[in-house]
């Protein structure tokens, strides 16, 4: 093995059962570092433009990172790749848990998979050896039944297992892959990918790759992840180890920036009932002994900060499963706040439901809201729903529409095509009320009120999403709050609040870079990033360098994110996918925010357009966001350019 | 002057657990935010509002505020 890396890609053809091994240079990793930037470098030289995202001519890419499987924490990930079925667009989505460190372990960095089987298979990957193997019996499943089975027959309860569930046979637009069963690659649809190729599994086991993993620097890399366990008792981070992403809902709601009745208002009187504090208090395993922070927390491979929850509820209507994993913030807002619901129970019940069958809960609540407020305006209607009120606020609704859409039961199957695609085959108007960007739902946090974030949500390759830049409130006031990290990055210029001008802009560019090289590197950016997470981006670069020997420098690390941005933004722009998708959604230019402290404020469009231009000038794209010439030869991709259009 | 406060997410922890977070301080006339944080002890990176409206360290304080303070975090 390399250093860090295994320097072996499989490439598995489903319509022949073809697999083949190939070992590229240590320059191709260096390059690309692995994540999301690997597998454009395959897509964009594979897969010509204009294939249906559910058809055999689609690729999906699942890969690794150069760092993935090292002892530290925040390294163990896995990006997924493919065109979305949910926007037409580029997909890419990224999970953790234990199956990314394992399939480093079984010898190989990424799956590039292609074709479709003419009959469920699941790919089984151990110490170096792979084959394709008959998944008929595990067809129709859901997660945990599979796990089960699959750990049964290959007699071995170490196996880590990535899976599409139901949701991605039935083709639900936003299906997710899953493994653990409550680890999610859950944006863009690439369980549906997965599930179109009739591939159900991958299943990965390396007995002597932990052993064997080697790095260039083992002193170091002990240091880092010492100081990193040092400190996140008094990090920023602590409080998410403590009380999970679902800490930050009272923050949102303190300042008017948690979005409720599908982004109609920034506040929501129950956010209380349904925050990360209370569930820590009432739902997470261990809570009713004080034993949580040992049962109702769970981890990652080699992570410190175990910020996962573990929910069970024995009582009521609404039982969850701990194997099933908790809700994160995301959840409990497009479940929640978003749909004014306020019942903790149900919320974690729904989110069993999208980890059973296998769905991003993101855009499944979202798009419940959307339809929510498609029902409160009289578009929708008991004749449209099967007699299911979905009224704001109606929790039993919320959980029978989720388990509709997984099932592709009633209204469910038209709710399965997500809010954008549904209200083209509903009409009515109903478009007025999506909360999309290139057709993907938004999530928990305000373009109202994060500016910047008005623009990623909008510009990001696939669409919405709010892991693709640092958030505002980190640059906003008389000093920035990092000014170390955000100084690493060139940052140095606070501003004001609620402001879109150039340096703002810049802010999100720069940022974008370094989050676009996290999913690059595959690494989390809840533990590495530029402002409040454990690790900064010097830590990252010398964790990077620790591993593999080489040394990079931040500036190095920044030019890969710009690369793998290009190359996504490259892609769409095959696809005809441009400026003028690259759009928020008009309700939130139309409507003013209703109560709390951002009551009446909306996003200015104008600004907001000058930004848009000024976001392209930075970028050396065209007035149309389509990267030029001479940035992508400056990033090494002067064979992209030749797919461009003229 | 007496200003109230609330403790926002994990920073609830440095008050009793019955208090959820809440609380009233008693500083000087010319206290600004970061006189209030200095007095409840918190450490690291933390983040002011009064009454929803983000606000700098350097904010002077009025009497019968409502002082929010929570840590600065992203995504989630």
């Amino acid at each position: 093995m390399a250093l860090g890396y295994a320097g072996k890609i499989l490439h598995v053809n489903l319509t022949t059962g073809d697999l083949t091994v190939e070992t590229p240079p240590e320059s191709f990793y260096r390059q690309y570092m692995g994540g999301s930037a690997l597998n454009m470098h395959y897509i964009l030289r594979n897969m010509k433009a204009g294939v249906d995202p559910l058809g055999p001519d689609n690729m999906l890419c699942l890969s690794l990172g150069v760092t993935t499987g090292a002892a530290v924490s925040g390294q163990s990930r896995m990006t997924a790749t493919a065109k979305s079925p949910l926007t037409g667009a580029i997909g890419d989505a990224q999970a953790g848990g234990f199956f990314p460190a394992e399939m480093k372990f079984a010898g190989f960095d990424a799956f590039i998979i292609t074709g479709q089987s003419p009959k469920p298979v699941y790919l089984w990957v151990h110490d170096g050896e792979y084959e394709l193997r008959d998944a008929s019996h595990l067809w129709g499943k859901v997660t945990g039944e599979v796990d089960h089975i699959l750990k049964a027959e290959l007699g071995d309860d170490a196996i880590e297992i990535a899976q599409c569930g139901p949701a991605g046979e039935n083709g639900v637009r936003f299906a997710a892959i899953m493994n653990m069963s409550n680890r999610a690659n859950g944006r863009t649809g690439m369980g549906a990918v997965m599930g179109s190729k009739k591939l159900k599994a991958v299943v990965v086991r390396g007995k002597n790759g932990k052993r064997a993993y080697a790095v260039a620097d083992k002193k170091t890399l002990n240091e880092i992840a010492r100081k990193g366990a040092k400190a996140l008792p008094t990090s920023d981070a602590a409080g998410l180890a403590k009380y999970g992403t679902a800490e930050t809902t009272g923050v949102q709601q303190a300042v008017g920036m948690l979005p409720s009745f599908n982004f109609n208002s920034g506040v929501f009187a129950g956010w209380e009932k349904i925050d990360g504090v209370t569930m820590y208090d009432t739902i997470l395993d261990g809570a009713e002994t004080d034993e949580q922070d040992r049962k109702g927390r769970d981890t990652c491979y080699s992570c410190t900060v175990r910020c996962k929850r573990v929910v069970r509820i024995d009582e009521g209507p609404y039982k969850v499963d701990p194997y099933y994993g908790g809700p994160e913030y995301e959840t409990t807002s497009t479940f929640g706040n978003y749909c004014g619901i306020d019942d903790l129970a149900a919320v974690a019940y729904a989110n069993q439901l999208c980890n059973m069958y296998g769905m991003d809960t993101i855009s499944c609540g979202a798009t419940i809201a959307w339809a929510m407020e498609c029902w409160a305006n009289g578009k929708l209607t008991a004749a449209d729903t099967g007699g299911l009120e979905l009224s704001y606020g109606n929790a039993a609704a919320m959980v029978t529409m989720t388990e509709q859409i997984a099932k592709g039961e009633g209204f469910g199957k038209i709710l399965a095509l997500g809010s954008a695609q549904a209200a083209q085959v509903i009409g009515r108007d109903t478009a007025d009320y999506l909360i999309t960007s290139k057709g993907q739902e938004a999530p928990a946090h305000m373009p109202q009120m994060k500016c910047s974030l008005s623009l990623i949500y909008a510009v990001n390759p696939f669409g919405a999403d709010h892991q693709s830049s640092e958030h505002d409130p980190c640059y906003e006031g008389q000093a920035v709050a990092y000014p170390k990290r955000l100084g690493d990055i060139g940052l140095s210029k606070p501003q004001p609040v609620r402001s879109l001008g150039p340096e703002k802009v810049e802010f999100a560019r720069v940022t974008q870079y370094s989050y676009s090289a996290l999913d690059s590197v595959n690494v989390c950016q809840f533990v590495y990033g530029p402002a409040w997470q454990l690790y900064d981006m010097e830590d990252l670069q010398q964790m990077v360098n620790a591993v593999t020997g080489w040394d990079v420098t931040i500036a190095e690390l920044q030019a890969v994110g710009e690369r793998r941005l290009n190359m996504l933004r490259a892609f769409n722009a095959r696809e005809g996918i441009d400026r003028r998708q690259d759009k928020l959604p008009e309700k939130m230019f139309k409507k003013a925010l209703i109560g709390g402290p951002s009551d009446g404020i909306k996003v200015d469009k104008a600004e907001w357009e000058a930004a848009l231009d000024e976001y392209y000038r930075q970028n050396d794209w065209d007035e149309n966001g389509v990267p030029s010439r001479a940035k992508l030869t400056a990033l090494g991709l002067g064979w992209v350019a030749d797919q461009l259009p003229a | 002057m007496q200003i109230n406060v609330t403790l926002v997410g994990s920073l609830r922890d440095k008050l009793p657990k019955a208090a959820k977070g809440k609380t009233t301080l008693l500083l000087p006339d010319d206290a600004t935010v970061a006189d209030a944080i200095a007095q409840l002890g918190l450490s690291g990176t933390v983040a002011a509002g009064i009454s929803g409206i983000a606000v700098d360290h350097s904010h002077r304080l009025q009497p019968g505020d409502e002082l929010q303070l929570f840590r600065q975090l992203g995504g989630g």
